[in-house]
């Protein structure tokens, strides 16, 4: 390599990285995240024995005693899962992955189970549900 | 003699015709309430629908164009009369064309649109260091909503894709008859055939939902193969086949354009079995 190449690639390399510090500050400003609260949601309503509440972001299973909420977002790829009431199964209609009412995962491609969420049943308030931080 | 097609014309028309449409819906919609906009637009504002429906034909047939006139380049060569540099902004601007049809099928806020923007925000997230800082870009549906994708669609994409394109377009001018024409034969099929709207994204009774046309065979791909492979790794194989088109000797041009032939055929064989499901 003669000196005039050198000189020229060294020159490449400096602009490249003049050009990584001018756009590092507005690539951190967008990517950031900025930390939320989990999301609390209150369901009031008093359900029927062995029914399941279909609400926007996750399945109630309600039992005063030992409530669950299973999240709607499938482990594949985070498709709403719904529930089909002829299979008595949770199925996401973009890939076809299957789980039990329990949120056991029964048929692929997701290989998770469906988490479940923190509840609490406070009586008269009805069922709390918190969301976490989506990703 | 092969006649020209004038496809490159057709289709900066079909975008000319897409961005002022585009346009005049933006003063309507709103991204916060995405499914609840389109309805109003669709049902309540005066000549919404065919407004609508005008931006979604356009739009498709622009994409299409955009193959087309690709195809139709490829085929007689131009690859080898530009610089290396020429034919790789003219290879990358197709990811900008994909992303804006993607993102504006994702705006109408809709159970496929919905589906579609988390498939996209995981799959950029299957990405290895990168992943979580372009789905910050691109993405970020799940925290953000649409309000990322909405900036993206709306004015960081056509800004990347007249970067990309400048050279290639600054001395075209789109053709006036082309583009009255082409307006009056959309026409009828805005009133004729409106564009389209699913269930809400909260729809619970939906069990198959069947994504954007074009991304089909990637959708039936991710059913068997980890998304890693199926969603970035498939896809990138046509940018990658057709940047090297001009780098390889001409004796391995012939590999190069079969290989885009196999890639062309296994996506219409998947998009075939994605759509008879």
């Amino acid at each position: 390599m003669n000196r005039r190449t050198f000189i020229k690639r060294f020159l490449g390399v400096i602009k490249a990285g003049a050009l990584g510090l001018f756009f590092y500050p507005p690539l951190s400003f967008v990517a950031h995240r900025i930390p939320r609260l989990p999301v609390k949601i209150r369901v009031r309503t008093k359900p029927e024995k062995d029914m399941i509440l279909i609400e926007n972001d996750f399945f109630l299973v309600p039992d005063p005693e030992k409530p669950s909420a299973i999240s709607r977002r499938c482990t594949h790829l985070g498709c709403r899962v719904n529930y089909s009431e002829k299979d008595d199964l949770f199925v996401c209609p973009c890939h076809g992955s299957r789980f039990t009412t329990g949120g056991k995962v029964i048929h692929g491609p997701a290989q998770k189970d469906l988490p479940e969420l923190p509840v609490s049943f406070s009586g008269e308030k009805g069922y709390i549900v918190t969301l976490e931080d989506a990703a | 003699m092969r006649p020209d097609l004038k496809t490159g014309d057709i289709t900066l028309s079909c975008l000319l015709l897409s961005v002022i449409s585009g346009i005049f819906l933006g003063y309507q919609y709103d991204c916060r309430t995405a499914y609840d906009s389109i309805i109003t637009i669709d049902v309540t504002l005066p000549w919404g629908k065919y407004l609508r429906s005008l931006h979604w034909y356009s739009s498709q047939a622009f994409f299409i164009l955009f193959l087309i006139h690709t195809g139709e380049h490829i085929l007689k060569g131009s690859y080898a009369n530009m610089p290396d540099r020429a034919w790789a902004r003219l290879v990358f601007s197709m990811l900008p064309a994909a992303l804006l049809l993607f993102t504006g099928y994702t705006l109408k806020g809709d159970i496929t649109g919905a589906s579609a923007a988390t498939i996209a925000e995981h799959l950029a997230l299957s990405l290895p260091f990168i992943g979580d800082s372009l789905n910050r870009i691109l993405f970020a549906f799940g925290r953000e909503g649409l309000s990322r994708i909405y900036l993206n669609h709306v004015l960081v994409l056509e800004v990347a894709g007249i970067w990309l394109l400048w050279a290639h377009l600054k001395r075209r001018m789109v053709d006036i008859r082309r583009f009255t024409a082409l307006f009056i034969f959309f026409l009828p099929c805005c009133f004729l055939w409106q564009a389209p709207i699913a269930a809400p994204s909260t729809d619970s009774d939906t069990m198959l939902i069947k994504g954007p046309r074009f991304f089909l065979g990637i959708q039936e791909l991710l059913r068997s193969f980890p998304p890693l492979w199926a969603g970035v790794v498939f896809p990138a194989t046509l940018i990658i086949l057709l940047a090297i088109l001009p780098l390889v000797k001409e004796n391995y041009q012939r590999k190069v354009l079969v290989g885009l032939g196999v890639f062309i055929s296994s996506d219409v064989v998947l998009t075939i079995l994605a759509l008879i499901r």
